[in-house]
């Protein structure tokens, strides 16, 4: 390899990693089309690169997050088996499909992802005090963390864990099938259905995210999908730019920067769909 | 209701950034490597690892960084799973080991 190639691929995964931190959303969901439609690399590779730069930028937030005690390690923990029994079952079925099916799975995929994206979450803390309920209790669910914005403690419980089970699982399946994180997904059914304050569902999430990715990670790579320097110039590149990215995000407020990201979504996914029917260039 | 869910898990974290640390240096040294020589790796091939090091070619490093970073996350789950079970919680512990079981089977059916 040279250092152009491994500059430009590390120039990709740096923008997919500050745009997914900026949005809160693994970079997977911006790798996989770039290297497939920009580079033309195969889907299987693309998928495994994108699956181990979650890796990569999971580990890095999630210690942060741990630490914090933003994340809830046992909500994390009580998901993350079914989430990846379905990473698990989507790797080995992508093993089973042609990089075209991939690519239409994942075109379709992406496009009904902008919707989520661009709505949003919403970013309101449970009032402290708030029950959750009886299986909540019963698992010891409920979470706190010192928020340093509101420079308070937020205490939440976590409602409606079978069906964060049901929607995990299916994160894991997509993460598995397609290399997304699948962060796009739980986090609003955490904040949505579960009640889990915003920032303890992102961290949350995050921490999840790189254990389900090493579930289908392994299966590829024993597939032999894993092209080492181009992983390895995408994940460093990653790296850099979710790092800079969060603290870019910090600053950058406005739903039509989000809208602007949703749309972005659907024209890659389109891309892809054309690429999988032969109607894309390269 | 502030639980033992928000108490920060300091060894796991730290085991986190340090396994992050140690796969980005191989990762790095391993690419410099390429460029230095002007090589492509050959794909992983998982007999080549269990066959030794075999010399620290920039290939082996990149492999090595790669097998680092799906290591880190695997490494978190034991070590709060051994935090559950320090705390006698025992629902968590056999998650956390369930989730490893898990991940040692798909390895296991992946790598066959």
């Amino acid at each position: 390899m040279t250092l152009v190639q491994i500059l430009a691929i590390s120039g990709i995964g740096a923008l997919a990693g500050l745009i997914g931190a900026m949005f809160g959303v693994g970079g997977g969901i911006l790798i996989v089309p770039a290297l497939a439609v920009g580079l033309g690399v195969p889907m299987h590779t693309a998928i495994v690169t994108s699956l181990l730069c979650v890796i990569a930028t999971s580990s890095a937030a999630a210690s942060k997050n741990m630490r914090s005690g933003a994340a809830n390690v046992r909500l994390a923990m009580m998901l993350e088996p079914c989430t990846v029994l379905g990473a698990i079952a989507g790797g080995f079925a992508a093993g089973f499909l042609p990089g075209s099916t991939l690519m239409k799975i994942f075109g379709v995929t992406i496009i009904a992802m902008s919707y989520p994206m661009m709505r949003g979450v919403p970013d309101e803390e449970m009032p402290d005090g708030a029950n959750g309920d009886d299986a909540a209790a019963r698992f010891r669910l409920p979470g706190s963390y010192f928020d340093a914005a509101a420079k308070s403690e937020v205490s939440y419980e976590t409602r409606r864990i079978p069906a964060l089970v049901g929607i995990s699982t299916f994160a894991g399946i997509l993460s598995g099938l397609l290399g997304v994180g699948g962060g796009i997904l739980k986090v609003p059914a955490m904040t949505i259905l579960g009640r889990v304050p915003m920032k303890a569902a992102a961290a949350t999430s995050n921490l999840m995210i790189g254990i389900t990715a090493v579930a289908s990670a392994v299966i590829y790579y024993g597939r032999g999908d894993v092209a080492p320097g181009l992983a390895a110039a995408c994940v460093t590149g990653v790296f850099v730019g979710s790092r800079t990215g969060v603290h870019v995000a910090g600053k950058i407020h406005g739903h039509s920067l989000r809208y602007g990201f949703g749309v972005f979504m659907i024209l890659m996914g389109a891309q892809l769909l054309l690429k999988a029917y032969g109607y894309w260039f390269g | 209701m502030a639980t033992g869910s928000a108490k920060p898990h300091y060894v796991a974290s730290r085991l986190l950034v340090t396994g992050v640390i140690v796969s980005f240096a191989l990762l790095i040294a391993g690419l410099a490597g390429l460029v230095v020589r002007g090589e492509t790796p050959p794909k992983l091939d998982w007999r080549q690892l269990a066959g030794g090091p075999g010399g620290l070619s920039p290939s082996m490093l990149l492999h090595l960084g790669i097998l680092a970073l799906v290591a880190t996350p695997v490494v978190n789950v034991t070590v709060l799973g051994l935090e559950f079970v320090k705390k006698r919680e025992t629902l968590f512990a056999l998650l956390c080991f369930g989730i490893l079981l898990l991940l040692f089977a798909g390895l296991v059916t992946g790598v066959k």
